[in-house]
């Protein structure tokens, strides 16, 4: 069971990499932090489903969080000056919101 | 009382001029000259009588004393399309050359000389109050039927619809103003709906493709160079920018602004 989720966590992150690409070429190179976080957080969990290794697995969940949380800013801006442009940003904002709820049920140990 | 005057072809029109200063009492001259020499000679005269006046191009207006407006009107506070609009019902109900003296903000004057400018009506002068409001003197007109002629473009409007949110559209804006310029083209940018967001301080710092300079730096060089860049009030409004978060040298402006510079048959749009 807990593969599972970390598989669908895997999915769901290579999904946010490929919307965040279209909206990240939109806006130029502003979400360079997030973008980043995304990249090990896939690279971790990618990890974590071959290693048996729990610090991988921790810093796995550790960079989920972080790269929903990261797009925060971004959001927050989006939603207060640039909201008609908000259909763009939805995809890649629903992977984030999924993202960060599979990343609590892998760190309770929902296995 | 507004009157017009012409002294073109004369040597000395300052004689003229002294004798229509003798008998004027609360009125604006317009008067019209030939040019330079004319207008050095006018300013003469009336630096020695201490006279406010204007100069605009080959025209010289002279305040003499405070003019009596016909009605008044208070427009403070109101926003776009507001003041306009209360305006514009405030002319309708005057006769032709009646004067209305209007009071507003820093927000609603370039929108209300534009758009009533743009009406027919003649803006007579417009003066900064100390509490920072504007007292503007329009005469009311009628706009007159032009006849139909060939007009050569030579000025650009470029609104911007998506703001930082589209890189590339954003980056456009300001260098199609920058080409026009070199190509003797005026261009003049208007930022509405969420173009309004590169108007935010700091906003056009955030940014930076690879192949370009930064954008900021770009928006800055634009306005180095004598490009006007407005901000529709509206969209301002809804994005939660004001005078204070306002990026340094762009302007707020509204609707009539923007469609004062549609109508105009020597621009042409350019929809970003």
């Amino acid at each position: 069971m807990g593969q599972v989720i970390t598989l669908v966590s895997l999915s769901v992150i290579f999904g946010a990499m490929l919307s965040g690409f279209a909206t990240f070429r939109l806006t130029g190179m502003r979400l360079m932090p997030h973008f980043i976080s995304l990249i090990l957080a896939f690279l971790l969990t990618l990890a974590s489903l071959i290693i048996p290794n729990s610090i991988v697995f921790y810093l796995a969940v550790i960079f989920q969080i972080l790269s929903a949380l990261t797009i925060c800013p971004t959001i927050c801006n989006i939603l207060k000056t640039q909201f008609q442009n908000t259909g763009i940003y939805s995809a890649h904002l629903a992977l984030m919101g999924m993202l960060l709820v599979l990343a609590i049920g892998n760190a309770l140990g929902i296995r | 009382m507004v009157r017009k005057f012409s002294v073109k072809g004369l040597r000395s029109p300052s004689l003229l001029i002294d004798m229509i200063l003798s008998d004027a009492k609360d009125d604006i001259l317009i008067v019209e000259t030939d040019g330079e020499e004319q207008i050095k000679d006018i300013e003469n005269l009336l630096k020695k009588y201490n006279l406010k006046y204007e100069v605009e191009g080959n025209v010289v207006k002279i305040h003499v004393g405070e003019i009596k407006a016909d009605k008044s009107i208070n427009v403070v506070g109101a926003t776009c399309p507001g003041p306009i609009m209360m305006v514009s019902d405030m002319l309708s109900k005057m006769k032709n050359g009646e004067i209305l003296e209007i009071i507003c903000g820093k927000n609603a004057l370039t929108d209300l000389t534009e758009g009533l400018k743009g009406m027919g009506n003649e803006i007579i002068s417009v003066e900064e109050k100390e509490d920072g409001t504007y007292r503007i003197l329009v005469k009311k007109g009628e706009k007159k039927e032009e006849e139909k002629a060939t007009v050569k473009i030579d000025e650009l409007f470029i609104i911007n619809t998506t703001g930082t949110g589209n890189a590339e559209k954003a980056y456009s804006t300001f260098m199609m103003a920058d080409v026009a310029l070199k190509m003797n083209l005026k261009p003049t940018i208007f930022l509405m709906m969420d173009g309004a967001s590169l108007a935010l301080k700091g906003e056009c710092d955030k940014v930076k493709h690879p192949a370009f300079p930064k954008l900021g730096d770009l928006v800055r060089d634009i306005l180095k160079k004598g490009v006007k860049v407005y901000v529709c009030e509206l969209s301002a409004e809804f994005r939660g920018i004001n005078e204070k978060n306002l990026e340094e040298g762009f302007e707020i402006a509204g609707a009539p602004t923007f469609l004062n510079y549609l109508s105009k048959p020597n621009v042409r749009p350019v929809w970003l």
